[in-house]
This record gives structure tokens, C-alpha cells and sequence, in this order.
């Protein structure tokens, strides 16, 4: 019983460290994807980041002229026909000259990540 | 875990990590592969495959059409005998036609007795009553009606204003709509 509770208890720390992992993975990534676009404007917060194989994410926080903070999340959802774009909910179809700067900004990321975090194994 | 072999490196590196690689590997694919660009109407190889039938159909020039149609049928001979009949019996005159003796004896007797009514009526006399209303009345005798003043244009149009006033109740040259007429 104490073995299986013990086996239990390790399992879930087991699964909760490899998910914290890959969450961190997630994090350096979207750190390196701030700088993509250039430099971040001060009072900025800027991640950019792949979320799965077909979703891209660009997070943005800041604060307005009035001092209100604000949280502007975009999701890139890539399918085969084109690419949509969610934001508050509302999804559109990205422009083709947007979705160029976004697969060109994913070429940059994927590039950077594979030589900073993952030593080239990104063939 | 960096070495020189990639598959060393993949079975040392943590799962966690194979797993965002692998990731990132079909991310990319994915945004090769959408197409979000209109599709471009593929390149025909003109020059190698339809260039030289295009040149045929353009060197092609259609044969020349017979103003006449008649000069390239050859009727068959029974139609060639109808019209041979046809061509004889529209140049057939009347002078050529014989007739009998009675009948140019009846023609002739007729074209007497037309020429002897001519003449008579060429020595009719009229009374002197007669010749004298005739040469006092001249031309007007013969039931001609001339023209007179009374058929002016003014009074023409007089009689079209009072018709059409007649039909549309005109007042000042206005209808009683008010349109101008």
C-alpha cells in the first residue's frame, strides 16, 4: 500500500516535472520569439511563440497613455487554406502580406530557437 | 548532451525536448505548406508543345466559296431537259405564235372598225351654244377646281387652334392642366 502510494506520489511528481519542462521549453522559446519583431518598446511585455504544430501565438502587455494595463493575445491558427487569426474571440482571415511576415517571423524564430536551445537538431 | 552524432544527441536529450523539436519540425512544414497565396495558373510550355499548332491554325486560310454554286453542280440530265423546256417556253413571243385564218381575219376587222370610230369622233359638231359656253368657262369647264385664297395657311392654323381647344380646353395656350401645350 505505502509502495503503491509512494509509486503514485513519484509518478505525479514525474508528470509534473516533465510537463514544468516542457512549459520552460515553452518560455525560453517565446522569449527568444520577443525579439523577432525588434527591439521591445519599454513598458512593453512581448512573447511570441509556437503553442502546437498549426497555432502561433503573439502575447503583447502594456500600458496605455492613461496608465490602464493592457493584454492584447493573437492566435495564428495555420490550415492548409490560409491562416486565421483569433483575437478577444474574433476570428479573421489573415491578409497575404501579414501571413508572409508571419511565416517569415516563424522562419526567424524556429531558426534562433534551433541554435540557441536545441543545437541544430531542427534539420 | 552536444555531440557530433545526431542520433547520439537524440537519445540523450530528454523527451520534453525531442518532443518541441519534432514540434517546431511540423510547425514549419505546416506554413510551407498553406497555401494562402491565390494559386498561379501553371506555366504552359507554349513554345515546345502548342506553339506549332497554334501556328497551324493561324497559317490556315479557307478555301474560296464559289460566287456561283451552279458552276460546280452538275444537274443530272433529266433536270438539264426541264430546264432546256423552261428556257424555250419563256422565249416564246406572241408574234411568233401562228393562228388560224379566222382569227387574223377577226383581228383585222377589229382593228377597222376601231379606226373608223376614231375618226368619227374626230368630226363631231357641237351647236354654236355650245362652242361659245365652251371657249367662256375655258379650262375650268373641263372640272378642275383651283385653288382660292379662302385655303390660306392662317386660316388653316385658326381651325387647328379652335380644334385643339375644342379637344383640350385651352385657355391662354395652356391646357387646363397647366401644362404649356
Amino acid at each position: 500500500m505505502f509502495q503503491k502510494l509512494l509509486h503514485g506520489i513519484t509518478g505525479q511528481r514525474s508528470e509534473q516535472r516533465h510537463a514544468d519542462l516542457y512549459r520552460n521549453l515553452i518560455r525560453h522559446e517565446a522569449r527568444i520569439g520577443s525579439t523577432v519583431f525588434g527591439p521591445v518598446p519599454k513598458g512593453h511585455r512581448r512573447e511570441f511563440f509556437c503553442l502546437d504544430a498549426r497555432t502561433w501565438v503573439w502575447h503583447e502587455e502594456w500600458k496605455d497613455d492613461k496608465g490602464k494595463y493592457q493584454i492584447r493575445t493573437t492566435r495564428y491558427d495555420v490550415r492548409p487554406d490560409g491562416i486565421l487569426k483569433s483575437q478577444n474571440g474574433h476570428y479573421q482571415k489573415v491578409p497575404v502580406a501579414e501571413a508572409k511576415r508571419l511565416r517569415q517571423a516563424a522562419n526567424v524564430y524556429i531558426d534562433r530557437v534551433n541554435h540557441e536551445m536545441y543545437n541544430g537538431l531542427i534539420a | 548532451m552536444i555531440t557530433d552524432n545526431n542520433q547520439e544527441r537524440t537519445r540523450n536529450d530528454p523527451p520534453e525536448v525531442l518532443g518541441r523539436v519534432g514540434l517546431l519540425k511540423d510547425a514549419k512544414y505546416y506554413l510551407d505548406m498553406c497555401e494562402f497565396e491565390p494559386k498561379k495558373a501553371p506555366q504552359i510550355p507554349m513554345g515546345r508543345f502548342f506553339k506549332p499548332i497554334l501556328n497551324q491554325f493561324e497559317a490556315f486560310q479557307p478555301p474560296l466559296v464559289p460566287e456561283t454554286p451552279q458552276n460546280i453542280i452538275t444537274p443530272s440530265k433529266e433536270v438539264a431537259e426541264y430546264d432546256a423546256r423552261q428556257q424555250a417556253v419563256t422565249e416564246l413571243k406572241p408574234a411568233s405564235v401562228p393562228v388560224s385564218s379566222e382569227v387574223a381575219q377577226y383581228e383585222a376587222s377589229v382593228r377597222a372598225a376601231r379606226q373608223q370610230v376614231a375618226a368619227a369622233e374626230s368630226e363631231v359638231a357641237v351647236s354654236p351654244e355650245v362652242a361659245e359656253y365652251a371657249a367662256s368657262v375655258g379650262d375650268s369647264a373641263a372640272g378642275y377646281v383651283q385653288p382660292t385664297e379662302t385655303l390660306s395657311s392662317e386660316s388653316s392654323e385658326l381651325d387647328q387652334d379652335a380644334i385643339l381647344a375644342s379637344i383640350y380646353k385651352m385657355h391662354d395656350g395652356k391646357t387646363q392642366d397647366g401644362s404649356i401645350f
